[in-house]
């Protein structure tokens, strides 16, 4: 039998050997640096130091607000409604494009098992939206310090919040660690929509209308819709925001998560047993 | 007879004397303002230059920030670079409390009493715009009159309560300077409830209409000086490089 280990890295050769794959990577690499730059070179109308006018009568403001952690931070709301795209590009992919090529009859033939074959098609996904994310991280937080500077972050929570650069750094790691697991739902859907599928634009349209259906809902404060907000995978959403408090709110983010955990399990389990049931010989 | 007419010179001898005194006492405490501050003053004239490390600590509702090192460079007559890693708030004038930082010509200054603060004898100064009911503001200098310091600012400002500096100093080099500068400040506004970014506001929220608890409209701000360098010979064009 072919092991879980030997499949998911020949699952990995296969998503990193596809252009699609690497959309994502070339336009963070584009697009950072570029709006970095524009920062540094037109400035940034920060709303946090609209906040403190109340205090200028009285004090006097040492040093300058706008930082590279500041704009990264800011940057960290593309998380929520456009970088899903790239997840989507390949989490919707990665199942379905395998259907529609008939390499599945092939690959089954061998001695490995459905399961392992799913799973290790997942723990690709994983992977890669883990990289992905994390590159974001490093792209946003890197260009950052080095096109415009580094320093201390402002925040808000309850009122003003100034992190020196160095726990600033170390809370950026998590919340990007808290991203990935965001992001993570996100190809779990995707997932689930590619083994259904024999072609992967379906997918990649369904999951992106799921998740823009259930962010408006999550964003719309209705009374009506109080009741089903827990159960919408965006009303977890902003749990990488989290690391960015004093003191950090270690029981919110264990609550979020164990949320977004069981939503990926349920995907996960749900694409299983899709996987399991597809008929592969048509 | 004799005896009454001796009474009555008496008592007037004594009534004349004593109102002798009490115009002299009233004359002696009528200190000048003028000459108090000039004295003040007089210890920081021979200071032309001079650069300070200074640590804050601020402690005010709704604003967090870590504990900041800021270093200064000053030179007369108005040159002055902050340098600090980061981002820093520190009071406008609690850093070198120079009379001429605080008074300006249309300051009116009239002595008011004497008072002791620890241990010290104290000329309470009192400093406005106009010294009639309308007077939107004044502060109180509390002079230390064995050295001529600056050793605590009171403010009264209408609306708010009171805030107050309090300074102590060490001698360099024949320069009473500061050491510690311990600040408690009322604001008429405190800062507002801001809160992170989340699905429901994407880039924060701030409530900046919302009316202010009063235990949400005072803070401290503690700043301890050190490395001091005095008459050092700060150049102008270190000052132009830094621009």
């Amino acid at each position: 039998m072919i092991s879980l280990l030997t499949a998911t890295r020949l699952e990995l050769i296969k998503t990193y050997s596809r252009y699609r794959t690497y959309i994502g990577f070339v336009t963070i690499s584009i697009l950072v640096p570029l709006i970095m730059w524009l920062v540094r070179k037109y400035g940034f109308d920060e709303m946090q130091g609209n906040t403190l006018n109340s205090l200028e009568n009285s004090f006097v403001f040492v040093g300058s607000l706008v930082n590279g952690l500041l704009i990264s931070y800011y940057l960290m709301t593309v998380l929520w409604v456009h970088f899903p795209f790239f997840i989507v590009l390949v989490g919707g992919d990665i199942v379905a494009s395998e259907s529609s090529a008939g390499t599945f009859r092939l690959w089954l033939s061998r001695p490995v098992s459905r399961f392992t074959v799913l799973t290790s098609k997942f723990l690709a996904t994983f992977i890669y939206t883990s990289s992905i994310v994390f590159f974001l991280g490093l792209c946003s937080v890197g260009c950052g310090i080095l096109i415009i500077g580094g320093g201390d972050l402002l925040v808000f929570d309850k009122g003003i919040l100034i992190l020196s650069q160095e726990e600033a750094l170390l809370r950026f790691l998590l919340a990007y660690s808290l991203a990935v697991c965001v992001q993570m739902v996100v190809a779990s859907l995707s997932f689930l929509f590619s083994t259904m599928s024999n072609n992967s634009v379906g997918p990649i349209i369904g999951t992106y209308a799921i998740i823009v259906v259930s962010l408006i809902l999550s964003v719309l404060r209705i009374d009506a819709l109080d009741g089903i907000r827990p159960y919408l995978f965006t009303s977890y959403f902003d749990v990488f925001f989290a690391p960015f408090a004093d003191p950090i709110p270690w029981e919110e983010i264990k609550f979020n998560l164990s949320r977004l955990g069981i939503f990926i399990a349920v995907f996960y389990s749900l694409s299983l047993i899709s996987f399991l049931r597809k008929d592969i010989c048509t | 007879m004799y005896l009454r007419k001796s009474f009555r010179w008496n008592l007037q001898c004594r009534l004349l004397i004593l109102l002798l005194l009490l115009t002299i006492q009233i004359l002696a405490e009528n200190i000048d303002p003028e000459i108090v501050i000039a004295k003040v003053q007089a210890n920081y004239d021979l200071i032309e230059d001079y650069s300070v490390t200074a640590r804050v600590k601020v402690d005010i509702p709704n604003l967090r920030m870590p504990r900041k090192k800021i270093k200064f460079y000053y030179k007369k007559p108005d040159k002055l670079i902050t340098k600090t890693n980061g981002f820093a708030i520190v009071p406008k004038s609690g850093m070198f409390p120079v009379p001429t930082t605080f008074l300006s010509d249309s300051t009116e200054v009239k002595w008011t009493r004497e008072d002791t603060l620890n241990n010290s004898k104290c000329y309470i100064l009192e400093c406005g715009y106009s010294f009639d009911k309308d007077t939107l503001s004044n502060f109180f200098l509390w002079i230390n009159t064995s050295r001529w310091t600056i050793d605590k600012i009171t403010t009264n400002e209408s609306g708010i309560k009171g805030s107050s500096m309090i300074f102590s100093y060490v001698n360099l080099d024949g320069f009473w300077i500061p050491e510690a500068t311990d600040l408690y400040i009322n604001f008429k506004k405190g800062l507002p409830d801001a809160s992170r970014p989340s699905i429901k506001y994407p880039f924060g929220f701030m409530s900046f209409g919302k009316q202010f608890e009063e235990d949400k409209l005072h803070g401290e701000v503690k700043i301890m000086f050190s490395d001091y360098k005095i008459n050092s010979g700060l150049k102008d064009s270190f000052f132009n490089n830094q621009k």
